[in-house]
């Protein structure tokens, strides 16, 4: 019963927790439509939605976005 | 807490009375032959028997107080009755029959007969509701008059009772109220249909009842009965749904030995976008949902306890979202269908655990609730990392009720409390609501009087405080709500076929932290919303009247209501913008008078007993001085169902076939910028089959919205994109049940 009950909690938080560690493609709006910026993962998927912006060779920004919409 | 505790305690250790069982025999009342098969419960204890082929049946044990017990077999009429444990042997006289309209409700703080409650009570059981195909519980309650979903999509729903929703409603699971950020119309109930056996509405207000909040209704869910006393069962049922191409497998394991019970259930949905009836999907509606319970139990003579625990993960797309810059109703609609994991995207955990303790004594019953329940709500918008918003919500909740049973009178006086603690994660990037934590009190008293068989009446007093305090520097709050409640009413059987109730009750709800404090974008709800400090509780009274007439081959019951509502809150669009998303601002309604009828009925004939026919109907009206209408004001709704079964005796064992009709009207009564809706119709055929090899086999299939309307429900969270419910789809369902005999 006690181990019913610590499988099936331990399952939800785990089922809550994973869905948060994923990799995600991204993509940044660009003048002529989106652009695509590849895979990223982790501490680098992580930063880019932090930073939210992508600049250009031309100093341009662009708004970044991650994963399926 | 801590003396209550103590209380429990002391109860528990007190010396048992010698434990001695009760048989008993259940006989024809015509031929006076046994009658094997009877379902003999002691709704109490939650215990269950079954006679055996001498008509004989045993209960393990004994009880010294008077309790209710129900006989139950598909070829006679139910007997409900009341015994004292203190005697050896029973003897029950059943009469043939099917027609019953009577059931047992919990509810109204009482174990008691519908028929023996002043409080207006609809029940059913989850069983016969699932017999409609619906996908989740908010769907199938729609088949009680006045109860009504509003849904975001598939995997986000909710009851609605005569139009109140969300915090207006009170769901109880067991007893155990549940709280899961219900101020939010994108978050739905949070509980699964799994290991369901009944469910209760109490419509209108009953804070007298379940306190503050208790404006709208109640509905008070209720697991299915553990396994008769010396039987194990296992049941493995798997759906699949055409419409979502998704399926939903479960499994219930339950065994009753001695005197410990339990119950292990566990299933797993998984749903892609709904497909609408032009073809095309409803983007981003998919859902996937775990739900696992767990329940252990064990009685002694005069006593019961009771350990549950139940959890619910449900990861649910946010339909809606679109990065068109001219949005039409379109972009919401996709060629493909999609199941993999999307933004924006809300997941919903609840974890319910609870305690209950039961004592009797000759004439008098002492009830100790104490339950802790946990909810998180993390949406995710446009960010894979970050969460636009995370929150948990820890409940501590406790209810302790005495009764007091007197030949013709009963007392129940009780208190009741809750503290309740709102978390922000610090990674979340908004908080649309401070940290904070709520504390509840009441206390409340129900007496009832049996006048005589015709007349019975109740009154019931109950006082509540409500404290807010918020627990940010920036965002100060601290509030005292405080409302006496008060509730009346009166039954008067005329003769064995007509029954009438007035019941009058009163309800208060205090603001929440979201209407007081709310500044934020709300993504799940596609606005802006700016809250209210000065908002003062709602309150609410009603007159409910309700008349039965019960024949051998039908029923009707007719139940006109009137309620007058002061200090509504509401919340509507001021005429900006923020970031393209509009603003909207909570108010309050000086004073508004919602009435209706709910009408139902219940026909089969004598020539064809085997043929049901069920109908409803329900109208809800609200009008103010100050505006035409509330916002999501239910329309006008007629429902009819033909049912028919068969019975056999070989490995078929029943057939049952069911056509339904719904009709919804048109609602033109909206509130300011609110989007009208227009009428529709729905068709829906049903079958289901029970059949005996090896086990009990039980095969449903249907389908669903036969004629492929294309409707928007006036509820439904995506009429403002436009997007109409589900098209024309086939289910279906198997289900098998393996029973086993255990030594006691």
């Amino acid at each position: 019963m006690k181990k019913l009950i610590l499988s099936v909690t331990l399952l939800g938080f785990l089922s809550t927790s994973c869905a948060k560690n994923k990799c995600a493609e991204c993509h940044y709006d660009g003048p002529s439509g989106e652009v695509e910026m590849g895979t990223y993962c982790g501490d680098e998927l992580h930063d880019l939605e932090d930073l939210g912006t992508f600049t250009d060779s031309l100093g341009n920004s662009f708004v970044v976005h991650c994963g399926e919409h | 807490m801590k003396y209550l505790l103590l209380w429990a305690a002391a109860f528990a250790s007190s010396p048992l009375l010698a434990q001695q069982g009760i048989t008993g025999i259940v006989l024809d009342a015509q031929s006076q032959k046994a009658i094997q098969g009877v379902l003999i419960t002691v709704p109490s204890f939650q215990i269950q028997v079954r006679s055996d082929a001498k008509g004989q049946f045993s209960f393990p044990f004994s009880w010294s107080d008077q309790q209710a017990l129900r006989l139950k077999h598909p070829d006679y009429q139910i007997l409900d009755t009341s015994v004292y444990g203190n005697v050896s042997s029973l003897r029950f006289e059943l009469n043939l029959g099917h027609m019953t309209t009577e059931e047992v409700t919990v509810s109204a703080q009482q174990v008691s007969l519908r028929a023996k409650n002043t409080v207006p009570i609809e029940v059913r059981s989850i069983n016969e509701l699932q017999l409609s195909g619906g996908m989740h519980v908010a769907e199938l309650l729609t088949k009680i008059p006045g109860v009504y979903m509003s849904t975001l999509g598939n995997g986000i729903a909710k009851p609605v009772i005569r139009g109140m929703q969300g915090m207006r409603v009170v769901t109880l699971v067991n007893g155990l109220r549940l709280e899961g950020q219900q101020w939010g119309g994108d978050h739905g109930l949070g509980i699964g249909e799994l290991a369901l056996g009944s469910a209760e509405v109490i419509k209108g207000p009953a804070s007298v009842l379940y306190g503050a909040d208790a404006l709208g209704g109640v509905v008070y869910l209720q697991d299915e009965p553990y396994a008769r006393i010396g039987q194990q069962t296992l049941d493995v049922q798997q759906k699949w749904n055409q419409n979502t191409s998704g399926s939903t497998s479960s499994l219930l394991y339950k065994k009753s030995q001695g005197n410990k019970r339990i119950l292990v259930a566990g299933s797993y949905a998984n749903h892609a976008d709904f497909q609408l009836p032009n073809g095309l999907y409803a983007k981003n509606s998919r859902f996937h949902e775990w739900v696992g319970k767990a329940s252990y139990s064990w009685f002694k003579p005069n006593q019961i306890h009771q350990f549950r625990y139940a959890f619910n993960n449900t990861v649910a797309g946010i339909p809606g979202h679109t990065h068109d810059s001219l949005a039409t109703p379109l972009s919401f609609q996709v060629q493909t269908q999609g199941r993999k994991y999307s933004l924006p995207a809300q997941f919903f955990t609840n974890q319910l655990l609870s305690y209950e303790y039961k004592r009797f004594w000759t004439g008098q019953e002492f009830n100790l609730l104490l339950g802790q329940t946990h909810n998180r709500l993390v949406e995710y918008d446009e960010k894979v990392t970050k969460p636009f918003m995370e929150m948990d919500l820890f409940n501590s909740i406790y209810q302790a009720k005495w009764t007091k049973k007197w030949a013709q009178q009963q007392l129940i006086i009780g208190v009741a409390g809750m503290l309740q603690l709102n978390l922000n994660a610090p990674i979340a990037a908004d908080q649309l609501l401070p940290d904070a934590q709520t504390f509840d009190q009441g206390i409340f008293g129900l007496y009832k009087y049996e006048l005589s068989k015709a007349h019975m009446f109740q009154v019931g007093l109950r006082q509540d405080v409500r404290w807010i305090q918020t627990q940010s520097d920036s965002l100060f709050l601290q509030r005292r709500y405080a409302s006496p409640n008060l509730s009346a009413g009166w039954s008067w059987q005329v003769n064995s076929f007509q029954r009438h109730r007035l019941n009058f009750s009163s309800g208060f709800r205090a603001p929440h932290l979201s209407e007081l404090l709310a500044n934020g974008f709300h993504h799940g709800a596609l606005r802006y919303e700016i809250g209210d400090s000065s908002l003062v509780p709602e309150r609410s009274l009603q007159l409910d009247w309700s008349s039965d007439w019960n024949t051998e081959h039908g029923s009707i019951t007719v139940n006109p209501y009137h309620a007058w509502v002061r200090d509504y809150i509401y919340i509507q669009p001021n005429g900006n913008s923020i970031d393209g998303i509009p603003v909207f601002n909570y108010a309050q309604l000086e004073l508004g008078r919602m009435y209706g009828l709910d009408l139902s009925a219940h026909y089969h004939p004598h020539w064809l007993h085997n043929l049901h026919w069920e109908g409803n109907f329900s109208y809800i009206h609200f009008e103010s001085p100050q505006d035409s209408a509330i916002s999501l004001l239910p329309p006008t709704r007629v429902q009819n169902e033909i049912q028919y079964h068969w019975d056999f005796n070989g490995t078929i064992q029943k057939i049952e076939l069911s056509v339904s009709h719904a009709w919804m009207a048109a609602q033109t009564r909206v509130a300011f910028q609110e989007t009208p809706s227009e009428s529709y119709q729905l068709i829906h055929i049903n079958a289901r089959c029970y059949l005996e090899k090896n086990g009990i086999w039980m095969l449903q299939t249907g389908v669903r919205n036969l004629t492929n309307s294309a409707y928007i429900d006036h509820l439904s969270r995506l009429k403002n994109i436009g997007m109409p419910g589900p098209g024309r789809h086939f289910y279906i369902s198997l289900k098998y049940q393996v029973q086993q005999q255990i030594k006691n």
